[in-house]
């Protein structure tokens, strides 16, 4: 071959590659679904999960993902993904063309969706396909804190705070924060806190619940200067400041650390999420003797968890996002998160649970009793990114 | 064919024409320019073109993806927690360079020449590289932890009354970049030594030179590019480090995870990009302050 043949032959075939490399990825038109094969109903949909930690990961992958699909006979897609990055997302979706089908959310980032008119299906207006829904308080949810969000959100769980504390090393733990602080040096180099600036949120929960036992009038004085103007504020801040000298030092980078701390028995007391703390104990990922409390000033209720239904999904994905919602909110899921993994149902199913679903968690009235809303969100970001300055160990 | 040439030349630039004959890939400048064509194509597109995304971040206000501001480089520099943490970076760098360089060279030393269980210690070398750092990094949080076994075994010295802290410390920091990233140097170094023709090196032996004098004069000289490039690679490496100190560093956080602490809690993605940008730089100049001051130490 001579070398213009050879080279028109190089041309021709690298052309022909990138053309069909580009050609490859255009097989579907846009808005048409995967899960639909030749033309019929989809079956299979897509469940993002964007407000799951570790523990609850494991539980969609392993326990409830297989059981769902064989049960409803659908193929599930478990996506887990975060907030922000998925409203940004959503936004970028047109009207048929989104592709997830069910999110699975914090409170704080449904009020944000509603802020942002992403549009979701207003969940009232399904009832009929969703009866399930009737089991959860639908009409407390219409205001998410403190905002309208037009029953779009169904709730899935009801996340919280607690003590946690391994009763092999405290016999006789606190109650109260007031009683905590009296009795640090009992406990000094033993309270966890986890670092307020970590990926979890329980350092900076904690430190917010903290405030709020010694009375910082968050919800009263929303501008944050104002706030840390106040007397409360300061006298809570040098509490803070001399408490956290009786800390684990160094601050746990993330709960798993923390974790690490009580198995090695450095840690005897924290304040963290409830479900996780105990379901490690079934994991052997903390000692079997932890317990979780709340405790009497108040615990934070750190992110109840809701599900809902873009309205940008294309009309034949609904019934199957429906669907889902429903068996999410069945009492056998539900009692799944009561008995398996320790968090608080969405729905009344608790009034129904066998008497021993509460030996390792206060039960539901005692536990949800003394929990505070995070409504200061200033004050919130503030101890996310300058809580490290207030620690003083 | 002289039309071919000339076209790639100003493709590609004078250069193109003198690379031709090393690659040897035939002599149609045309074929040279196609085969480069994807390897400059996956550069600009997943190298640089990123790059200077973030570039053009970290000058857009925070929030925003276009526009000017030195703000975020301002914040940035005049926070003593991040300038510390460059410094920290840096620090443990140069350290976990260092000490892989002192590791490295008696090792490769030893196992250039043939003995039983020499394959077994090569592999052993390969092992940190081999796990995933985010599963080394637990792994040596556990086992350098106050209760873990080497803790437990340090403290049956008679001369040890109690745990000694080397999790959450600068100096256990270095030690676990140096477990992490040595093989970079000792595998290169290993290789260098290798390749000494051992007839320099018996020519000098019997010209009466002490063993340290043909360690001192003869091989380590020759061994220099070896080294040099592995302890690069250590250095970088080591530079942007990110599970281990996010695992067991504490409070001794360097720049990678206050980046991520930055962008991906805090949400300040300008900021982030800022403080990309400058650990980008320091980095630049670290190794090209390196590689004058090694250059200096060669032999013309």
């Amino acid at each position: 071959m001579g070398k213009g043949p050879r080279n028109l032959a190089v041309l021709v075939t690298v052309v022909a590659a990138v053309a069909a490399a580009c050609n490859s990825g255009g097989g579907n038109l846009p808005g048409q679904s995967a899960g639909a094969s030749g033309g019929g109903a989809p079956n299979s949909i897509t469940l993002v999960d964007t407000n799951s930690g570790a523990n609850f990961q494991q539980y969609f992958n392993q326990t409830f993902i297989p059981e769902a699909q064989t049960d409803l006979g659908i193929k599930i897609s478990y996506v887990v993904s975060s907030g922000p990055e998925t409203l940004q997302r959503m936004k970028a979706m047109t009207q048929g063309q989104g592709d997830f089908d069910v999110i699975f959310m914090k409170d704080n980032d449904l009020v944000n969706w509603v802020k942002s008119s992403i549009p979701l299906e207003n969940l009232k207006s399904h009832l009929e396909a969703i009866p399930n829904l009737n089991k959860t308080p639908l009409e407390d949810e219409k205001t998410v804190l403190g905002t309208d969000v037009n029953y779009e959100g169904a709730l899935f769980w009801r996340s919280q705070g607690a003590t946690i504390v391994n009763t092999a090393k405290i016999a006789n733990p606190p109650k109260s924060w007031k009683e905590l602080y009296d009795r640090r040096a009992e406990f000094k180099g033993h309270i966890a806190w986890v670092r307020p600036d970590a990926k979890s949120g329980g350092g900076r929960t904690a430190m917010y619940a903290f405030f709020h036992a010694f009375g910082v009038p968050f919800d009263t004085v929303k501008d944050l200067t104002a706030l840390q103007a106040t007397p409360q504020w300061k006298d809570a801040a040098a509490k803070l400041a001399d408490f956290s000298t009786y800390f684990v030092n160094p601050l746990p980078a993330e709960p798993p650390d923390m974790f690490q701390l009580f198995n090695e028995g450095t840690a005897w007391i924290s304040d963290y999420a409830q479900d996780y703390t105990i379901w490690a104990t079934t994991q052997n990922l903390v000692p079997s003797t932890m317990k979780a409390y709340p405790m009497q000033e108040g615990e934070s209720k750190s992110a109840d968890g809701h599900l809902v239904i873009p309205s940008n999904i294309p009309d034949s994905h609904k019934p199957l996002a429906e669907k889902l919602i429903n068996y999410m909110l069945d009492d056998k899921i539900q009692l799944q998160l009561l008995t398996q993994m320790y968090q608080y149902p969405g729905t009344d199913v608790y009034t129904r649970a066998p008497a021993d679903a509460f030996t390792k968690i206060p039960p539901f009235e005692e536990g949800r009793k003394p929990l505070f809303t995070i409504t200061n969100n200033d004050a919130y970001t503030y101890f996310q990114q300058h809580g490290t300055e207030l620690i003083k160990h | 064919m002289k039309l071919a040439e000339g076209s790639s030349t100003a493709i590609l630039g004078t250069d193109a024409l003198r690379i031709r004959p090393r690659f040897g890939v035939g002599r149609s400048p045309l074929i040279t320019f196609l085969l480069l064509l994807p390897g400059f194509g996956a550069i600009a597109f997943l190298f640089l073109l990123p790059l200077w995304l973030v570039i053009q971040l970290s000058f857009a206000p925070e929030g925003t993806d276009a526009g000017f501001t030195l703000d975020n480089y301002a914040a940035f520099l005049g926070s003593p927690t991040l300038r510390g943490a460059l410094f920290l970076t840096i620090e443990l760098a140069v350290f976990a360079t260092l000490f892989s360089i002192v590791l490295s060279v008696p090792l490769a030393l030893v196992l250039r020449r043939p003995f039983r269980g020499n394959r077994l210690f090569r592999l052993l070398i390969l092992l940190p590289l081999m796990i995933p750092a985010l599963v080394s990094a637990v792994g040596l949080r556990l086992f350098w932890g106050d209760v873990g076994w080497a803790n437990l075994t340090i403290q049956l010295l008679p001369f040890v009354d109690g745990p000694i802290r080397v999790v959450f410390t600068v100096p256990g920091l270095v030690l676990f970049y140096v477990w992490l990233f040595f093989p970079f140097t000792a595998l290169l170094t290993l290789a260098a030594l290798e390749g000494v023709d051992p007839a320099i090196e018996e020519a000098a032996e019997v010209s009466g030179a002490s063993r340290w004098r043909v360690l001192r004069h003869v091989l380590l000289p020759l061994a220099m590019p070896g080294i040099l490039a592995g302890s690069v690679l250590t250095f970088i490496e080591a530079f942007g480090a990110f599970s281990i100190p996010l695992i067991a560093g504490g409070d001794n956080r360097p720049l990678s995870v206050q980046i991520y602490t930055v962008s991906a809690i805090f949400l300040h993605w300008n900021q982030g990009a800022a403080m990309s940008v400058v650990m980008g730089a320091a980095q630049i100049i670290f190794l090209v302050t390196y590689f004058r001051l090694l250059r200096r130490q060669q032999p013309a």
